[in-house]
């Protein structure tokens, strides 16, 4: 109940946030726009809308988990409206928890509008074209699949660099929060590189460093099945639960050390 | 006068900036190539592409595009072509236009024929399951690198793949008959008889897979006639006269002549030409098929467009010269005399199916 009137605080206030309107407008610009693109890609159009939409929904969604996560829990402490929260009764893991639950609505909103958007414009292009040329029957199921699969996984993602965002912003700044939680979100998508190159090093100790980082940091490119999307691809329900077991495993643990953090902290 | 000089000043600065920018355009004509110059490797931006490598791939294409069209009317500098594609792939393995696109450009704009098949090679190994790029390589194979067998490995490929029209298989197959390569173009017809939906391709793959096991039994049996020749300094009078003669050929004696995969005694003629006495060794039934083509050939070009300007039949198929409406009778196999009948329009070859045995 507490954590539930935290979690809506927090949403309203995002949603009452200019600058949230302004990342979200300017998504859906570049989501509309893919079309200019699609018309000189010589045939590639259903393929470049695709793609452009769902990099546009992971950009700008990871955009606003860095926006709101940095500042979450910063502006708290530094408008002291903190002290007045936690002096009622109320643990600071609920804090976190609220705060944290009210982000992921955040986010859920900003996903749903933006891949909303990008599927109604995609199926209306779709439906447009010539009998012959694309996605017709099961070929179109499929791809919608994929795509609504596609999506799914960009939420879980943000989810996931939220958490990520929430903790930094415990122990740090919100501008250095940002660009260590922008920074984690790209190796987290080169992870498999990082796994590459154990083969390569041959000292012990960096082939350690390597292969601790590659279980410990976020593996985000488990999310990523654009690529599956815009072949009209669909990934098998395993890999779908995998990934959500692993994106609520990996944010408990985010959190929990967030709060541990937090609890520690003197504000 | 104060706000005059202001509008005057920006005037001027508009004017000096415009004049700037045209006198720096050439300089931006260079730019493309340079872009692609710089371009990183595929795997290195793979990796800083967070994820985004898709959209990379997407929008390099779109720039590949433009650099190939720029470039067309102006000397055609695609040095960085290749390299452009490779990354492009490279973020997108399945990227199956950007394989097919980049080595049509790269062989039909830039020669690179061994860079267009390495590009075609690298698509085939990311979608093995893609009978287009298989098609394709086969073509630069064909086209390009003038090996035909290679090609026609390639078109089998293409062929053995789901969603492969029939024509592919076709071609390959022709394209082995045309190099000796019978045994290849006789599997690839067996296929199509086995994995065709279509009961009207399947008999005509049956009557392939005849006809080719047919030309594998004359190439055989023309064999045995050359060693003959080579030993008696004579053609022998019948296919006979080779087992008669115990003739060998790699440690092989021929025990009987056997009849073709038709099922019908092969048809051995010997003719006196320039160079000497000539033989041939033919299948009645590919007989049979060329004979009832040039009656086609005769009665739909010849004698039908006769009858249609001068309403009636041609007295004699000269007269179809003669008035023009061909320019030269047609050369027809097997010393063939035209049985017509200038009554009815009707051609014939009876006499010539008699002299062959060749029944109706």
């Amino acid at each position: 109940m507490r954590v539930g009137a935290i979690a809506a605080n927090t949403f309203r206030e995002a949603v009452r946030n200019k600058v949230m309107h302004a990342i979200v407008g300017l998504a859906l610009i570049v989501i509309l726009c893919s079309k200019a693109l699609a018309w000189v890609s010589a045939g590639e159009d259903v393929k470049v809308m695709t793609d452009m939409g769902l990099a546009a929904v992971t950009l700008f969604g990871v955009l606003v988990a860095l926006f709101s996560g940095a500042n979450l829990l910063y502006k708290e402490v530094d408008n002291r409206t903190s002290y007045l929260i936690l002096s009622k009764p109320l643990r600071r893991y609920e804090f976190i928890a609220g705060k944290y639950l009210g982000l992921v609505l955040v986010l859920l909103g900003c996903s749903v509008i933006m891949s909303t958007v990008h599927a109604g414009y995609l199926t209306t292009f779709v439906a447009s074209m010539e009998e012959e040329e694309v996605l017709r029957g099961e070929m179109l199921r499929s791809f919608y699949l994929a795509l609504g699969q596609a999506y799914f996984l960009i939420f879980l993602e943000l989810c996931v660099v939220a958490a990520l965002g929430v903790f930094f912003s415990v122990i740090s700044s919100p501008v250095f929060s940002a660009i260590a939680t922008f920074c984690t979100f790209f190796i987290g998508h080169g992870l498999r590189n990082i796994k590459d190159l154990t083969d390569v090093v041959e000292s012990q100790a960096g082939d350690l460093i390597l292969k601790a980082m590659y279980w410990v940091l976020p593996g985000l490119f488990m999310f990523d099945i654009k690529h599956y999307a815009a072949y009209a691809q669909p990934r098998s329900l395993g890999t779908i639960l995998g990934c959500v077991v692993y994106a609520v495993c990996y944010c408990i643990v985010i959190l929990t050390l967030t709060c541990v953090i937090f609890r520690r902290r003197q504000l | 006068m104060r706000r005059a000089g202001v509008v005057l000043l920006v005037l001027a600065s508009l004017g000096i900036s415009l004049a700037a920018r045209i006198a720096l355009e050439p300089e931006h004509e260079d730019e493309l190539l340079m872009d692609m110059a710089y371009l990183p490797n595929g795997r290195m931006l793979k990796w800083i592409s967070g994820g985004m490598d898709n959209m990379m791939s997407d929008l390099l294409w779109l720039r590949s595009l433009r650099y190939v069209m720029d470039h067309f009317d102006t000397g055609r500098d695609y040095r960085y072509l290749y390299k452009a594609y490779d990354i492009i792939t490279d973020l997108d393995p399945n990227f199956q236009k950007a394989y097919r696109f980049g080595a049509y450009f790269l062989s039909g704009m830039t020669d690179e024929y061994e860079n267009a098949r390495d590009l075609l090679k690298k698509g085939w190994d990311n979608n093995p399951t893609n009978w287009r790029i298989a098609y394709d390589l086969g073509s630069v194979y064909d086209l390009h690198l003038k090996d035909p067998i290679k090609a026609g490995e390639w078109f089998g490929k293409a062929a053995h793949l789901p969603d492969c029209p029939p024509g592919v298989r076709q071609n390959a197959t022709l394209l082995f008959e045309e190099k000796g390569r019978l045994d290849r173009a006789l599997d690839m017809w067996v296929s199509i008889r086995e994995t065709t939906g279509s009961d009207k391709l399947k008999k005509v793959a049956e009557w392939n897979v005849k006809r080719v096991q047919s030309l594998m039994i004359i190439r055989s049996l023309t064999a045995y006639v050359d060693e003959f020749r080579k030993i008696r300094k004579t053609l022998p009078g019948s296919l006979d006269d080779l087992v008669e003669a115990r003739i060998s050929v790699d440690d092989h004696v021929l025990s009987f002549v056997p009849k073709d995969a038709f099922d019908e005694a092969l048809v051995y003629t010997r003719k006196k030409t320039n160079r000497g006495e000539e033989f041939s060794i033919e299948c009645r039934e590919l007989i049979r098929k060329e004979l009832d083509k040039r009656k086609r050939y005769f009665s739909n070009l010849g004698i039908n467009p006769f009858r249609r300007k001068f309403g009636r039949w041609p007295k004699s198929l000269r007269e179809l010269v003669d008035k023009g409406v061909v320019t030269r009778l047609p050369s027809v196999p097997h010393d063939v005399e035209y049985d017509y009948d200038p009554e009815t329009g009707e051609l014939s070859y009876d006499r010539t199916l008699e002299r062959y045995n060749l029944g109706q």
